[in-house]
């Protein structure tokens, strides 16, 4: 990652951090104060559904009251007193349940054997425990209406008998606990009342009610009802929103209890939290609207960064790569600020352009002694054969003026002396010549072991033919070595590293040539058994006119070394005195594509 | 027979001819047994208010061959109301068209002026039978209108659910007092009694549990014998195909809530399918409730949930049908109580049915083989052995199948005007005796 990527990371976290933050601590704040305002929703909500629980209980005492002072109970109550026939009265208390308009009613004898009931005209005969009872305050009942049928409903009992109310004719009357008591409820916008009547063992659906009816995906309150239903006491909850077509509310489950202290019915006040949610929504469409602007932000800071501190940066860091590269006379552009970058440039600046004065110097310095080396071999090489060339005339001119009959004699031996040397110094001269006129070489694709092949075959004779004989020992690998080389050049370089081991076992050995391909690469392998060098000499091995030869140019070795750069490869040598020396060349193996391509 | 209570009396004075009757009653007015085809329709024989057998439009009858043959005479001079005479011709086409399959009789035929029937069994209450409603006979068909009848009335019109009878001059009975009734239908029973209190109605169906009211309300009803049997028909199959499961449900009916509470005790309690004032037996069959017995019979397995169906729609048999469902719950089986005030029509696969079965024969023979056919059984019954009857009827019993609850009169709200009221023995007021008191 790059120091403007890192300093654009950092600002945008920075930013998107900050900003992150601050919605947070909004939508909670906002939430608090949602769960404050549901909070006091809610209680109000109960307060009114516990007022109109009471107002609908004081309505229907007096109900009951007025029919238990209905001439028409008053009669039986008077009959049944007086050994009447209670089964003349069976279907009474669905004509006074009509005309009052309750939707229980049931007349029962004092001990609670029903004579008449409206919700269960067949009940008759039996008893009912809840009438032998008269409760002057209203409550709740979950009443048996038949076929394991039942309904909760709000009831009041009163007795026939004003003066003796143990005695008298049971009056229980009831309201049923449905949508339309729930319908009564005002609830404020955004909040809604339900009522579950716990009429069934398990849950079920149908008996949860609103105001109009019953409630859609009613299953979703399951959960919180059963809460209560086993626990009886209040229980809140949340339900969020899992698609937009359903609300997330904010519900209270309160348990609506019976007489016997079981609960009868479950009122449930859910609180919209759409509202609260839309919130949350703007203050999260802002944060991203802040952050993407932040970034954005971010954005220009780093570029404003990069162009006073990153960009010199980079410009120094390619400055560095160029000078690694072998490039010296790179410099970079220098600020004229006074700070720390523009120091950096001004002194890698500074170093670059002395690395480039003295690589100028010692190129200088070398090419002197380069000279110098070739003077002082040219001589060398020159004189040696001039020395005999002057005793050869020398010979000759005394041998004319001392002996003219050996004249003759004299003269033809110092002719072919006077060749022999002429022939030498043109061989001295070619091969400076050769090494000033080393051509290019002409890649096509060849198999490595044909040039090595090729070579051992014209010397085999030679090696095994000489009077100390040297073993030649061939260790190719069964495929192919492609190489992208010149077979010429490649075999000149391999025949001057043969003839090296040649003159390094004047007493005879063994010469190795092995070959590889490892890592991409060609190996090549020329050991021999000779004498052997020292580290010195391994060292300055490829120097140009050095040789360990008393009559060698020194530039074999070289001419290989050469031959091996143009091909891209490498040459080392390793050597132990006594022991032998081993070169190790190193050609890049063809490629694949380049081998499709020819 | 009929039976006249306080306010029938006051008729002393003759009999004038002349007006209308209206009738109104809940079902459909010309509906197979209704009031007005009895009107319009003769049967072979009749019975009387004693229940005796008496000629109808047959003079008179024999049996031969141990009661295996019976010939009856058809009476001379007796017409359709199209004018076509009575023949015995007439009668067999008659009796063949109202009994395709599943008669009483094999064959039929006609014998000079009589017919002769062939019966697969013996039946020495055959005449008796021949007196339903059922085999009354019928002129030709005629496409798009009622075939015609003999009786003291003829249909003049039929629309709007109201049936118009006019008097036929010289029906052979004698010429009733009255010129027309109507007979309108699907009146409900409220509709019916405020129109009999103000006068607009003169005959109405008042259903049993409503008798004690009515009478309470000074309105004149008159009741017949009894009549109709409530019964709970229980299936072979399902739930209840053990005959234990059975007979715990027979054991678990409360009889005397459904006498003396539902129907108000305007019924009698009975265990056995023929009223005790014509068995005498009744006390062969207790009916009182045996809840532990019927719980030990039934287990301690909750088992399906029994299936109801009511044929007779009316508030009194729901209530009872609830209260048999209650009665069952406390034996411990698990059923579907009907809702109060809901309409049901009878389902053929219900473990459970309660129905009304309507009676028109007198004896008591004849009246053990109408109920049990009509509940889908049959029985075999020697009139001159009356060991016979009990050891037919607790063979039928035994099996569970039909369990009898209640048998109920049949009740009428009488207006003002109308004098000479009588009900023959199966409730159907005899309306060609009826005269009214402003008539001209």
């Amino acid at each position: 990652m790059s120091l403007r990527q890192k300093i654009l990371l950092m600002f945008s976290l920075t930013i998107v951090l900050t900003v992150a933050s601050v919605a947070w601590a909004v939508a909670v704040r906002v939430r608090v104060l949602f769960d404050a305002q549901d909070r006091d929703r809610t209680a109000a909500l109960v307060s009114q559904f516990l007022h109109e629980y009471e107002r609908r209980g004081n309505e229907l005492a007096n109900k009951v009251e007025r029919i238990a002072r209905d001439e028409r109970v008053v009669k039986i109550d008077y009959d049944l007193a007086h050994d009447g026939d209670a089964a003349s009265y069976v279907n009474q208390a669905t004509a006074l349940t009509q005309e009052y308009g309750l939707d229980f009613l049931e007349l029962a004898q004092p001990d609670g054997t029903i004579i008449s009931s409206a919700q269960w005209p067949a009940h008759f005969g039996y008893q009912d425990g809840s009438a032998a009872v008269v409760d002057p305050s209203p409550y709740l009942k979950s009443e048996p209406l038949g076929s394991d049928k039942n309904e909760v409903g709000l009831f009041a009992s009163r007795s026939a008998n004003s003066t003796d109310a143990s005695a008298g004719v049971r009056v229980v009357g009831g309201e049923r606990l449905d949508s339309g008591f729930v319908s009564s409820l005002s609830a404020p916008p955004g909040s809604m009342v339900y009522l579950y009547r716990n009429l069934t063992q398990s849950f079920d659906a149908n008996n949860l009610n609103g105001a109009t009816g019953t409630v859609a995906n009613a299953a979703r309150y399951r959960a919180l009802i059963d809460r209560v239903r086993a626990t009886g006491t209040e229980v809140t909850a949340q339900i969020l929103r899992r698609n937009s077509e359903e609300q997330s509310v904010a519900l209270t489950a309160l348990p609506l209890k019976a007489a016997d202290g079981s609960v009868a019915a479950v009122l449930l006040i859910a609180n919209s939290r759409d509202a609260l949610i839309e919130a949350q929504e703007h203050i999260r469409a802002v944060a991203y609207g802040v952050a993407a602007i932040g970034i954005l932000f971010a954005v220009m800071v780093s570029l404003w960064i990069a162009a006073s501190v990153s960009r010199p940066i980079e410009q120094l860091a390619e400055g560095a790569r160029e000078v690694s590269a072998g490039n010296w006379e790179v410099s970079v552009p220098v600020r004229s600020s006074s700070d720390e970058i523009a120091t950096l440039g001004t002194t890698f600046n500074a170093m670059t352009r002395e690395l480039v004065h003295q690589r100028e110097r010692l190129v200088q310095s070398e090419r002197v002694a380069a000279w110098r080396e070739l003077a002082r071999r040219l001589a060398h090489e020159l004189k040696n054969p001039l020395f005999p060339l002057q005793l050869t005339v020398e010979n000759m001119v005394r041998a004319k003026q001392v002996s003219p009959a050996m004249f003759e004699e004299v003269f033809t031996e110092g002719v072919t002396a006077l060749t022999q040397e002429i022939a030498h110094l043109k061989t001295i001269v070619a091969q400076f010549s050769d090494f000033s006129k080393m051509p290019k070489p002409q890649l096509e694709r060849i198999d490595l072991r044909d040039v090595v092949a090729g070579v051992a075959r014209l010397y085999s004779a030679s090696l095994s033919g000489a009077t100390e004989p040297i073993l030649l020992v061939s260790q190719m690998p069964a495929s192919a070595l492609m190489i992208d080389g010149d077979p010429e050049l490649l075999h000149r370089a391999l025949s001057n590293l043969v003839l090296n081991a040649m003159d390094a076992m004047p007493a005879g050995g063994t010469l190795t040539l092995a070959a590889g391909k490892e890592d991409g690469w060609v190996r090549l392998l020329v050991t021999d058994t000779g004498e052997g060098m020292t580290e010195e000499e391994c060292a300055r091995l490829f120097t140009p006119y050095y040789t360990t030869r008393e009559h060698g140019t020194g530039l074999g070795l070289a001419i290989v070394q050469s031959v091996i750069a143009d091909h891209h490869g490498t040459i080392a040598v390793e050597s132990i005195p006594k022991r032998g020396t081993t070169f190790r060349i190193e050609l890049p193996a063809a490629t694949p594509e380049r081998e499709e391509r020819t | 027979m009929g039976l006249l209570l306080p306010g029938a009396a006051a008729a002393h004075t003759r009999p004038r001819y002349g007006g209308t009757v209206r009738v109104e009653v809940q079902g459909d007015a010309w509906a197979s047994d209704s009031m007005a085809r009895r009107m319009v329709y003769d049967s072979l024989t009749r019975a009387d208010g004693s229940g005796e057998t008496k000629p109808g439009l047959a003079m008179r009858w024999e049996g031969s061959n141990n009661a295996h043959r019976w010939q009856f005479w058809i009476r001379a001079g007796v017409r359709f109301h199209d004018g076509s005479a009575l023949t015995a011709e007439a009668v067999v086409d008659s009796l063949n068209r109202s009994c395709s399959q599943s008669c009483p009789w094999t064959a039929v035929r006609r014998s000079g002026d009589s017919v002769v029937f062939t019966l697969a069994s013996a039946d020495t209450v055959f005449p008796a039978e021949l007196g339903s409603s059922e085999w009354a006979i019928a002129g030709p068909e005629v496409v798009g209108a009622p075939a015609a009848g003999t009786g003291a009335f003829r249909l003049v019109s039929s629309a709007n659910g109201t049936v118009t009878l006019g008097a036929v001059d010289d029906a052979w009975a004698g010429r009733p007092f009255v010129d027309q009734i109507q007979i309108a239908g699907r009146k409900a029973i409220r509709s019916q009694v405020l129109d009999l209190a103000s006068g607009q109605a003169d005959l109405i169906e008042v259903p049993a549990e409503l008798v004690r009211q009515m009478q309470q309300e000074r309105l004149r009803v008159v009741q017949s014998s009894l009549c109709d049997l409530l019964v709970l028909s229980v299936s072979r199959a399902g739930a209840l195909a053990d005959d234990a499961q059975r007979e715990s449900v027979a054991l678990a009916v409360d009889r005397p809530a459904l006498a003396n509470t539902v129907f108000q005790k305007q019924g009698e309690m009975s265990a056995n399918l023929l009223p005790n004032s014509l068995s005498g037996f009744a006390f062969l069959f207790p009916v009182a409730r045996d809840v532990a017995r019927a719980q030990m019979l039934h287990g301690s397995s909750g088992g399906a949930v029994l299936t109801w169906s009511v044929e007779d729609g009316g508030a009194a048999a729901q209530l009872a049908a609830e209260r048999i469902a209650l009665n069952l719950h406390d034996a411990g089986f698990r059923v579907q109580v009907l809702p109060h005030g809901s309409v049901t029509t009878r389902s053929p696969g219900a473990d459970l049915t309660l129905r009304r079965v309507h009676v028109e024969a007198a004896e008591s023979g004849a009246v053990l083989r109408e109920v049990v056919r009509t509940l889908g059984g049959a029985v075999v019954v020697d009139a001159d052995d009356p060991g016979s009857l009990y050891r037919a009827e607790a063979t039928v019993l035994q099996t569970h199948t039909m369990i009898p609850l209640l048998w109920l009169p049949r009740s009428f709200g009488v207006g003002t005007r109308v004098r000479g009221l009588h009900l023959m023995a199966d409730g159907t007021p005899e309306l060609g005796d009826v005269s009214l008191e402003d008539a001209r």
